[in-house]
This record gives structure tokens, sequence and C-alpha cells, in this order.
């Protein structure tokens, strides 16, 4: 059921067709988008699907999952399952609970049941701190996290604090500079002058300094222009299949991360309503009408 | 029993439990005086501090103003000033009718004073814009200018201070006069709170905590509020200032009157202890700590300064939310934090063009 | 050009030695839905904060309803009638949802003799609307802090409509909100618009929204004004293509 590369070569020159004009006459509420998926709660995908998806062994693996903020419970019994090198899409409506998902693979959350395992392991019981360090699991936070005091540089060196030896963080931001000469020709520069495309590059190149295996991206795309949207997609695209990271996203900008992605996941209301490859939600006119603004029409 | 039952019977046993304290307890008449004293203080200052954001460290100055003004009429209006002997003075008693007369006025001419006072303070760092931790400088630096001042004039004692007149018989006692002082004082306080926040003028003002940048740009004249704010603050805390002056007996510039150290502190530590920002949260900080407080001198006595910093840290680092915060956290839906179940369709019917 | 219901001249911004609006014109009709796009650190936001009066401009004049604003403070630019939502969501956080729009009121007439009185229940039932309106309703009882940051942005969105002004500057309103209710949530701001008479200037990097919302943009690069037309034009401007829509 895994796709194969559907992105564009990264560097082709894009019309502006690639950007979306569409019309914006589907009026939905937000209670009437609740109410219909209900019904596709009804239907929520097995376990079974979500290996199917998956298609081999999996990474990471989320089962019945209830977790919250404080007393509140946000997510209910939820499950998710991503393969090694795979990457995963999250949508669905504002408050379903997407970041959540992340934030408690992550460590930021009140789990109040289900389990979260790694290559069969339980990495529930791990702090924040060793998540990055000992499972491989860095977190690209939603917006506006660099350091803006800091330097580029100061920055990336900050994404190593966990290494026991700081030349071994110097050796790597130099590693990782040298592949972003964006980054490169700013690397002295504050990071608070930096545009939002190129914060948002650090923030990415930041999270990588400890070599992780799993990125969890929190909205990528969230108010940067079009050119930058399509730079950060590329960099994901790159990081996916040339360097094998695991990507488990969330993205408001439905269309952009259902394409990029390989599976995609439906939330809403903290619980899984939909599942399939990215394109075949995609294609779903059901997910178009509800979640994607009247998709392709 | 229904919402408004529970608030009556609340209320109701207060007022009975309080009217008879003094009657009760006759040899902590005292105590229990300055027990109102304490909430009036813990509940003025969240009205500034945890209501609005503001941290204050020297209201304290209010109620010093308060005290040194009501002591100042009492004697004026009585004593011939050259005459009058500070520390040990022996001075004539005063009838009860001067005595109420002197304080009553004094306690007028407090209000005045420290509204005006609040007022010009007011104009110069709150309307210039001094937010946060240059604020809280600013106020710690007023509190203890305003002793040093105290200290150095003549007129109202100087360093020695002031002795407020006897209490005279054919008013009762003492601790109960007082007693019912205090508690009146807080009664009124709270209540006008109560009402205060329960309308525009307590949503403004978190709206100022809460973000003020955003109630400027939402256009919210948060000057006037931050400004009425402090005065109301000051008025309350120099009424308690003049009633404490001439229960305590005597006002000492930098120990009693402007005791930045003692009181202006523990009124912070109140407010946080029981929950700042909330109505009843200052008054129950209020108790406990009076009577934690109480028992440390009672019990350490050498050692009480010690304790009471240690709670001080306590509170400060592992309680910040206080108690009401924590009740809140524990049970949201209690204090009114609770989501509605969905009625599956749009309640309003007019989200369709 | 005179007569319209806000007029920026010739506005010129500095921070340290970067310019971040240099010489920049517009002027927006009463009535109309104006947008403004270019890339990140164009200075579109740094142009609102200039418009609205969160810092002084270093020169230049800017007209509001006829009256000169640039040497006046926030809060009474925002009493004329002028308000906007930021790029970093700025709500109330420890007050309910309700509470958040009760305090949205406008603020053109309050005196002294209103701060302390209570809200009329005509306040309850339009705040009960607009939250309905962004899915809030059933959330309206929890302090807004708790909310999801995607709600926040549709909360400070009803507080924005709640207050009603003359003129409301929308600093990216969709980013981060689900394509769904951003359909709903232009529809919601023509609505405003044609019935309430509310003007508009949005910025936004979502060039579904910009299109269908806007009658008129003006398009910023590196500081400056580079150009501005109506939006069927605007999309097929080459200056536009090669500052902002095209490749890199």
């Amino acid at each position: 059921m895994m796709n194969e590369n559907k992105k564009k070569q990264a560097g082709s020159k894009d019309d502006i067709s690639d950007y979306d004009f569409d019309s914006s006459d589907m009026v939905l509420s937000v209670d009437e988008v609740a109410y219909e998926a209900e019904r596709l709660i009804a239907e929520t995908p097995t376990m079974e699907r979500l290996s199917e998806l998956v298609g081999k062994d999996p990474l990471l693996t989320i089962e019945g999952l209830r977790a919250g903020y404080g007393k509140m419970e946000i997510l209910h019994e939820f499950d998710l399952q991503v393969g090694k090198e795979q990457s995963l899409c999250i949508i669905g409506p504002n408050g379903a609970g997407k970041s959540t998902v992340l934030h408690s693979i992550y460590g930021f959350t009140n789990i109040m049941g289900g389990s979260i395992t790694m290559e069969g392991n339980d990495i529930i019981r791990l702090s924040p701190n060793e998540k990055l360090s000992r499972a491989g699991i860095a977190y690209i936070l939603q917006d506006n996290s660099v350091f803006p005091d800091m330097t580029v540089e100061e920055n990336m060196l900050m994404g190593g604090f966990l290494m026991k030896q700081p030349s071994k963080a110097q050796e790597a931001t130099e590693k990782v500079l040298n592949k972003y000469p964006l980054l490169n020709e700013r690397r002295k520069q504050k990071a608070s002058v930096l545009s939002g495309g190129e914060r948002r590059l650090l923030e990415i190149s930041r999270a990588l300094i400890m070599e992780p295996d799993v990125l969890l991206v929190d909205e990528p795309s969230i108010g940067l222009e079009p050119r930058f949207i399509k730079m950060v997609f590329e960099i994901l695209y790159d990081l996916q299949n040339t360097e094998g990271k695991t990507i488990i996203m969330v993205e408001q900008n439905a269309k952009k991360g259902l394409e990029f992605a390989d599976i995609g996941y439906v939330l809403v209301s903290g619980q899984l309503a939909m599942a399939g490859s990215g394109d075949e939600l995609l294609e779903n006119p059901e997910v178009g009408r509800l979640f994607l603004g009247g998709g392709r029409e | 029993m229904n919402n408004t039952g529970r608030k009556f019977v609340l209320y109701g046993s207060i007022l009975v439990i309080s009217l008879a304290a003094p009657w009760m307890l006759p040899a902590y008449q005292t105590q229990l005086a300055f027990l109102w004293m304490m909430v009036l203080f813990a509940l003025t200052w969240d009205l500034v501090g945890g209501q609005m954001g503001y941290t204050s460290f020297g209201n304290i100055v209010f109620f010093g103003v308060g005290m040194y003004v009501t002591a100042v009429i009492q004697r004026n209006l009585h004593f011939d000033i050259e005459e009058y002997v500070h520390v040990a003075g022996a001075v004539d008693m005063l009838t009860p009718g001067q005595y109420l007369a002197g304080l009553f006025l004094g306690l007028g001419a407090s209000t005045i004073a420290s509204v005006i006072v609040a007022a010009i303070l007011g104009a110069c760092i709150l309307a210039m814009g001094m937010r946060g931790q240059y604020f809280g400088i600013c106020t710690l630096g007023l509190g203890v200018a305003a002793g040093e001042l105290a200290s150095g004039w003549e007129y109202i004692g100087a360093g020695s201070g002031m002795v407020t007149p006897v209490f005279p018989d054919g008013l009762g006692e003492r601790g109960v006069f007082f007693y019912y002082i205090f508690f009146l004082l807080a009664g009124i306080l709270f209540l006008t709170l109560r009402w205060l926040y329960s309308g525009r003028f307590g949503l403004a003002i978190k709206a100022i905590r809460d973000d003020e940048d955003k109630a400027e740009a939402m256009g919210i004249h948060t000057t006037r509020y931050k400004i009425i704010a402090w005065c109301i603050c000051a008025f309350f805390l120099s009424l308690a200032g003049g009633a404490a002056g001439h229960l305590i007996g005597f006002i000492d510039p930098t120990e009693v009157a402007f005791a930045g150290a003692t009181f202006g502190v523990w009124m912070i530590l109140m407010a946080i202890l029981g929950g700042k920002g909330t109505l009843w949260g200052p008054v129950i900080g209020a108790v406990i700590f009076h009577f934690t407080q109480e028992l440390f001198w009672t019990y350490l006595f050498g050692w009480q300064r010690v304790a009471l910093g240690g709670l001080i840290i306590a509170v400060v680092v592992f309680f910040p939310q206080g108690i009401m915060g924590w009740l809140r956290d524990r049970w949201p839906e209690r204090f009114g934090y609770w989501v509605e179940e969905s009625s599956g369709s749009d309640p309003f019917g007019d989200a369709k063009p | 050009m005179s007569g319209h219901l806000l007029e920026v001249k010739d506005v010129c911004k500095k921070f340290g030695g970067v310019v971040a609006n240099d010489n920049i014109s517009l002027s927006i009709p009463e009535g109309s839905i104006v947008g403004l796009i270019g890339p990140n650190g164009s200075g579109k936001t740094t142009l609102f904060n200039s418009i609205v009066g969160y810092h002084p401009i270093d020169k230049g004049s800017i007209h509001f309803k006829g009256r000169e604003i640039s040497n006046m403070r926030v809060p009474e630019i925002a009493r004329q009638g002028m308000l906007r939502t930021f790029q970093q969501t700025h709500i109330y956080g420890k007050m309910t949802c309700v509470q958040n729009m009760q305090i949205s009121v406008s603020q053109t007439n309050e005196g002294f003799g209103t701060m302390f009185s209570k809200f009329p229940p005509e306040v309850m039932e339009k705040a009960d609307r607009l939250l309905a309106f962004v899915g809030l309703y059933t959330k309206r009882r929890l302090m807004a802090g708790d909310l999801s940051f995607g709600q926040q942005k549709l909360l400070e969105f009803a507080m924005a409509l709640m207050s009603e002004p003359k003129l409301l500057l929308l600093d990216e309103p969709t980013a981060g909100i689900n394509p769904t209710l951003i359909n709903g949530m232009i529809d919601r701001l023509k609505r405003s618009n044609a019935d309430l008479g509310i003007t508009l200037f949005v910025i936004e990097h979502n060039m579904r929204v910009i299109m269908n919302l806007a009658e008129h943009i003006y398009c910023l690069a590196h500081g400056q004004l580079l150009t501005h037309g109506p939006a069927d034009k605007i999309q097929y401007d080459q200056k536009v293509i090669d500052a902002y829509l095209g490749a890199k």
C-alpha cells in the first residue's frame, strides 16, 4: 500500500498553478464538520489496516493512547504505526489533538493510558531529553522556537547540547551548515534577523545535530511564503529519501502535507477518523469536502 | 441545596462566627483584629498584584500614610502640639466623644490623602508605562523612601515616631472595639471587590494582566484602570493604617507604619499562598498565614523569623498557584471550567451563507 | 485618492541599520477589502505596526478618517475604530473564552461611567454566536490559555469581529487554520464587510484566501512597495511572480 515517490524533483521551476487559487465556496460550519466526522470515527481504521499501510515492520507504534494536559484528556484510544524511512502526515480540524500526538510521543503530555513503543521497546517512560539522546527522536516545534539573541551558529550548537563533548557538537554543526549554504552564509548573524523561511530552516537544521532517526515536525509550513513552503518540503523530502529519516508531521496545509507524505491520518476530536496513503486521502471527496476546503474539483 | 442556598449558608456562618468571635475568645481579641487587618492586606494587594498583574512591593506606603494622617489629626484636634510628649508621653485622657471624633475625622482625611498619593504616584509610574519588574523595584524603593522620609520629619515625631491616645473608658473593651472596626473594613472591602470583579472592571484588569499589549490594541483605557485600581487599594489600606495606629498605640516609621519588610512582604505572600487572582484566595491565605505566624511566635520563639522565611520560600517555589489555584486545577468543573457536550448541529444556524 | 478611510504617505521605518519600511504609500477606501502580500521579511507586519501606532515612524504621514494619527498611541488609535490582530496570536490566557469575547466589546464609547458597569445580555448573545461560528461554543467556559494554537487563533479572530471596528487589520488570520474552516472565515469576513461595513486590510500568504477575499492587493518586497493592483491582475504581474510567487 506504500506509494512510490510522487513528489516533484527538487529544483524544478514551478508555475503559478502550483499555488492554490481554487475557490472558497465550500462553507461548512465547524459543528457540521464535527457531526459528519462522527460517522467516520465509527469506522475508525483497525490496527491491521494501519499495519497494512506501513507494509513492513513498524518503527514506531502507538496503541490505545489516552493523553492530554492536566486533567483534560485530548486523545482517546489513538493508534498509529509508521515504518522506517516513511513519512506520515496528520491532518484534521483545529483542536483535534494533532499536536498532542507529537507532544505525547516526545513526552510533553500527561499520558493516561495506552502504549508507545519504538522497535518493540516502550518509550513512554523516557524523559524528553532521553527521547532525543537515547531514542533518536527529535522534535521541531511549531513556530518561532529559535533563540533570538543567539547567532545561527550558537543556535545550532544548542541543538547538540546533550552531546557528551562540545567538540562533537561543533563537528556536527559544521556538517549540517555545509549542507545548507543559505544558513552557512548567515552563521554569525543573530537568529532574530532571519526571515521566516530561514528561521524554519534553522529550526530544522538544529534538530539534525544529534542525528535523530525520527523527526516530529509540527506544522512545517506555517506562516511561510509560498516559495519557502516549497523549500521546506524539498528539505524534508531529502531528509527522508537521502538520509533515511522517518518523519511524522502535523500539517494544516493539508494538501501539501498529503502530497508529501506516504501515509495520511485524519484526526477529529482526539480520535482517528481515517487513514490511508497520502494520495488516497487526497483523492477522497469526503476528505476534500470536510478537511481540505473543497479538495480536487 | 442550590447555589444561592449554599452561598447564603457560607456567608451567613462566616458572619455569625465573626460577630461572635471576640466574645468567644476574649484572650485573643487583638490577634483576631489583626487577622482582619491581614485579610485586608491580602485583598488589597491582590487587586493590583493578583488580578491586574502589577506586583507591588510598596503598598505599605498607603498604610503608613493612613496611620500618620489619622494620628496627626487626632493629635492636632485635641492637644497642643508643642506640649505633646513623644514616646513616654503622659497625656490627658480623651473623652470617648473626642476620641471617636479624632479617629473618624482622621480616617476620612487619611483616605483623601492616600488616594491623592496613589493618583500622583500612578501618574508618575503607571502612566509612564512602567511594567513588570521595573514597577516592582520602583514600588520597593517607594516603601523604603517613605520610611526614611517619615524618620526625618520632626512634625510627625521623626525617628521616635508618634503615640496615639490611650483608649478611653466608656467605649467598651479596646480589643472588641477595634475587632469590629477591622471586621467592618475587611467586610466592606470584600463586598466592594466582589462587585468590582463581577463587571467590566474585573475583566479589564484581568486583560491588563494577561496581555497588556493586546488590551491596549483593543482600545482599553489601561492607564485609567491601573490608576483607579491603585487608588482603591490606597483607600482601604489607609483606613486600616489609621485604625492600626490607634490599636497598636505607637507609630514607628520603619517598624510599624512603613513596615515594608514585614507587612509589605506578608501581604504578597498571603495572596500567593491562598491563590492570587481569586476573590477568596487572599482571604484563605491571610487566615492560614496569620495562624501559622502566631504559632511560630509562640512555639518557635527565637526561630520564628527563620521559620517564616522558610514558609515564604516554600510557597513561592513549590506552591505558586496557591490553594485556590490548586483546587481549581484539581476540580476545574467546580470552578466553571468545563466543556459542554456538542449538540451535533450548528446551535445558531447562521454559519451557512 | 483623497478622502479614503486610511491614507499612508511615504512612511519610513528603520530598525538599527535595517530599513524595514521604505517610502511606503497606500490608500484604503472605506468599505473595501485590501490585501497585502510579499515575501517573509518584506516589512508587512512592520507596516501594520507603524499604522496602528505600535512604534513611531521615522518619516511620512498616516491619516485615518481624515485625521493624522502617526503621533497617537495604540489605545487612542484603537478607540478611533482601528483594530488589528497579531501574527503571534494574542488572547487573554487566564480568562475564559466568553470573558475574552466580552472584554472585546468596542471601546470607542467607553467613559468613566461605563467602567464599573456590567455587560448587557446582548453582548453575551453576540459572543455566543461568534464563538459558535469558530467552533468554540462548547469550549466557551474553558480558559483561553488551555486551547490549542489554532483554536486561540480562531478566538482572536472572533474577538476582532466582536468589536466591529471601522477598519480591521488582519495579520495572517488563516495561518494554521484548517482549510475547510478557512472557507468559513473568508465567508464571514466578506459578510462583515458587506453587512457591517467593516473595512479590511489583510496580510496573507495563502493565495486562495487573498484572491477570494481582496479586491485590491499591494505587494511589498525588501521593504518597498513593489506594485499594486486589482486582485485578478496581480497574480499575473511579472514583478510579483519574480519576487514572491515564482521559484527562487
